[in-house]
């Protein structure tokens, strides 16, 4: 009777939601609305993104190519430094701008396979959750809290010991100590998003469970960005703690926590070993968390 | 706060030391590896002798009784001796603790000192370059890879400018007798206490300033956030039109209402801070917990993985467990 009525003047809603939603994200990245520092930021972090994209293509080296002449070689301000190793080479003679470069793929690719599995498995379950409700959410909520109770980098040892050091294991790692935040979040802000008159005013028009989901959800994902980003610049940074202490990315492979864990010998003979890894993971994760707050800040000034 | 809330805590907090124990039995055998061909080495051993090892451990037996043996035996806190030093565990860690918990204490009332300092400074000065660059600056300090932190500064602080000792908890020629496990107590009952105290404080300094980073960047930015609310409050407008000096309105009033919400991230950081400890640990040799788990995890050394992470984890969750109980006694707001 009233159904096809109503079903029309939600979809009207929802379309007209979805549309204000995708301009309102893309202006908040323009320059103007940024202002000076987090555009430099912003740019910072696109160009990081660009050199991991591309970079490898540019260079003119492989990052295991060895020139025996050349073994710790400065970068080409300091004496002895070449301008055919821009940032010096390290103890086997690798050029350290190339080693870089290709290391960027690396963090970022795990950064983002990281997003993209606790999302995926961590924002099902924090869904699941609050959704469903009752029994499903206490076994939820406990096995987060002991995950949580865990010194995460213990966790990510107990993991890569269990699988095996190397890469893979590493990014399984990472993702699962971004699981509880992400459990966590999303069932908290779904919690929040079901109790609202407007989701009840949908069920008791008589609304799928698709359609309700898909309505919490469109209104939940501010909150969810957020901490992707954050367990973006999060996972980049225990990737790179774990290939430091020698159980992530094993050493043929430039990865910037195996290159610090390899500089700790020659600090004091070859200090630039030690300079550029650590600058290029501060910056990227400086530059997302900045991003971050700002994002936050912006989307939801509620949330702290 | 009713004390049926504490009593249902304390259940939770029971049923999840119980789940952790689990957790921590099974996933440790999941590790690929047999523990007594590790434990010999490569010098391999004959069958009878493997078997005998085997049985003395109790890994013959079918693993729910591994279980079970493993229960009684925490209810007797006999956590089993180490495969590899024949040390209690037990011993062991408490051992290592002292340590970590030395670190741990200095790094936090580094962090909690300076982050309340700062917060409230910048509070006070919001919106001014001083405020702008104090949350830069913890922005910053909470990205900041530690690892890397700590290797800067042996490269400048130890090795360039030489004022402090590169690694470890005290230098060779410092004679200290354990008394406590504490060294900057035990130095006091040495031959040169002075000599000795300054030796242990120069050793410490390094490692508490890396460890107390991330802290310090959070709680620095929730104090202001935090002072910054609570200066827009009524009453606060109320205390300044009694006459007040602004000294008494911000430590008098600001401070006791804006400390709550940081007094919960400190104690969320629990987790976090014995992180960076195992990080801060390996970096500058220092022997405590983290050092410890980490080396049994690759010398696969069972009894002190399991009661390891049991251990710590239980340590957080009831270091948790006490905060929260105490937050509720704080906050009036929450004492129903």
């Amino acid at each position: 009777m009233g159904q096809p009525k109503a079903e029309g003047i939600k979809m009207a809603a929802i379309t007209m939601d979805q549309e204000q939603n995708k301009r309102s994200i893309l202006n908040l990245f323009s320059p103007q609305q940024m202002g000076v520092t987090t555009t430099f930021l912003f740019s910072v972090f696109t160009l990081f993104c660009l050199i991991a994209l591309f970079g490898p293509f540019l260079m003119p080296y492989s990052p295991s190519e060895v020139f025996t002449e050349q073994v710790l070689t400065p970068p080409f301000w300091q004496a002895g430094g070449t301008m055919a190793h821009i940032l010096g080479t390290d103890d086997l003679g690798r050029d350290m701008l190339t080693r870089l470069v290709y290391g960027a793929r690396v963090s970022m690719g795990v950064g983002l396979l990281a997003v993209f599995i606790a999302l995926t498995i961590g924002g099902s379950l924090g869904f699941l959750s609050s959704y469903v409700g009752g029994k499903t959410d206490q076994v939820i909520m406990r096995a987060t809290d002991i995950l949580m109770s865990l010194p995460s980098i213990l966790l990510a040892i107990i993991v890569v010991t269990i699988l095996g050091s190397g890469l893979m294991p590493g990014v399984i790692a990472v993702s699962i100590l971004s699981m509880p935040a992400m459990i966590r979040l999303v069932r908290i802000t779904v919690w929040d998003e079901k109790e609202k008159l407007y989701i009840m005013a949908s069920k008791s028009l008589g609304s799928e469970h698709k359609t309700v989901i898909k309505n919490i959800l469109m209104n939940c994902k501010g909150p969810i960005l957020i901490q992707c980003m954050l367990t973006f610049s999060e996972a980049i940074l225990n990737i790179a703690a774990l290939g430091f202490l020698g159980l992530g990315a094993q050493p043929p492979q430039s990865e910037w926590g195996t290159m610090l864990a390899d500089s700790k010998d020659f600090i004091e003979t070859a200090p630039w070993l030690l300079y550029f890894p650590g600058i290029c993971i501060l910056l990227v994760v400086l530059s997302f968390n900045l991003l971050g707050d700002y994002l936050r800040d912006k989307l939801d000034p509620k949330l702290l | 706060m009713k004390s049926s809330g504490v009593l249902n805590k304390l259940g939770s907090l029971v049923f999840t030391l119980w789940l952790l124990s689990l957790v921590s039995f099974f996933l440790i055998r999941m590790i690929p590896g047999d523990p007594v061909r590790l434990m010999v080495g490569d010098r391999g051993i004959t069958e009878e002798s493997y078997q005998e090892i085997k049985k003395n451990l109790g890994l013959d037996k079918h693993i729910l009784f591994q279980y079970k043996d493993y229960v009684v035996k925490l209810a007797k806190f006999d956590l089993g001796t180490s495969f590899i030093t024949r040390v209690s565990v037990w011993e062991e860690f408490k051992e290592k603790l002292k340590a970590t918990a030395e670190l741990s204490f200095f790094a936090m009332f580094i962090a909690i000192s300076l982050g309340l300092l700062l917060g409230i400074y910048a509070a006070v000065k919001r919106g001014t370059l001083v405020d702008k660059t104090l949350m830069t600056g913890s922005v910053v300090g909470f990205s900041m890879p530690i690892f890397w932190w700590g290797l800067i500064l042996i490269l400048y602080v130890s090795v360039r400018w030489g004022l402090t000792p590169v690694s470890g908890r005290l230098s060779a020629i410092t004679d200290i007798d354990s008394v406590t496990g504490f060294m900057l107590i035990d130095a006091w009952f040495s031959e040169e206490p002075w000599l000795a105290f300054k030796d242990a404080v120069m050793h410490l300094i390094l490692p508490s300033i890396v460890l107390a980073t991330v802290p310090l960047a959070s709680i620095a930015r929730m104090t202001r956030s935090s002072f910054v609310d609570v200066l827009s409050e009524d009453y606060i407008r109320t205390a300044y039109s009694k006459g007040l000096s602004k000294s008494k309105v911000y430590f008098k009033h600001a401070l006791r209402n804006a400390l709550l919400p940081v007094v919960t991230v400190i104690g969320l950081m629990m987790g976090a801070l014995l992180t960076g400890a195992i990080l801060t640990e390996t970096i500058f040799s220092w022997p405590g917990l983290g050092r410890w788990l980490l080396s049994a995890v690759e010398s696969r050394d069972f009894p002190v993985i399991q009661a390891g992470i049991f251990l710590i984890g239980s340590l957080v969750m009831i270091l948790n467990f006490l905060i929260d109980i105490v937050y509720k006694w704080v906050n009036p707001r929450l004492r129903v």
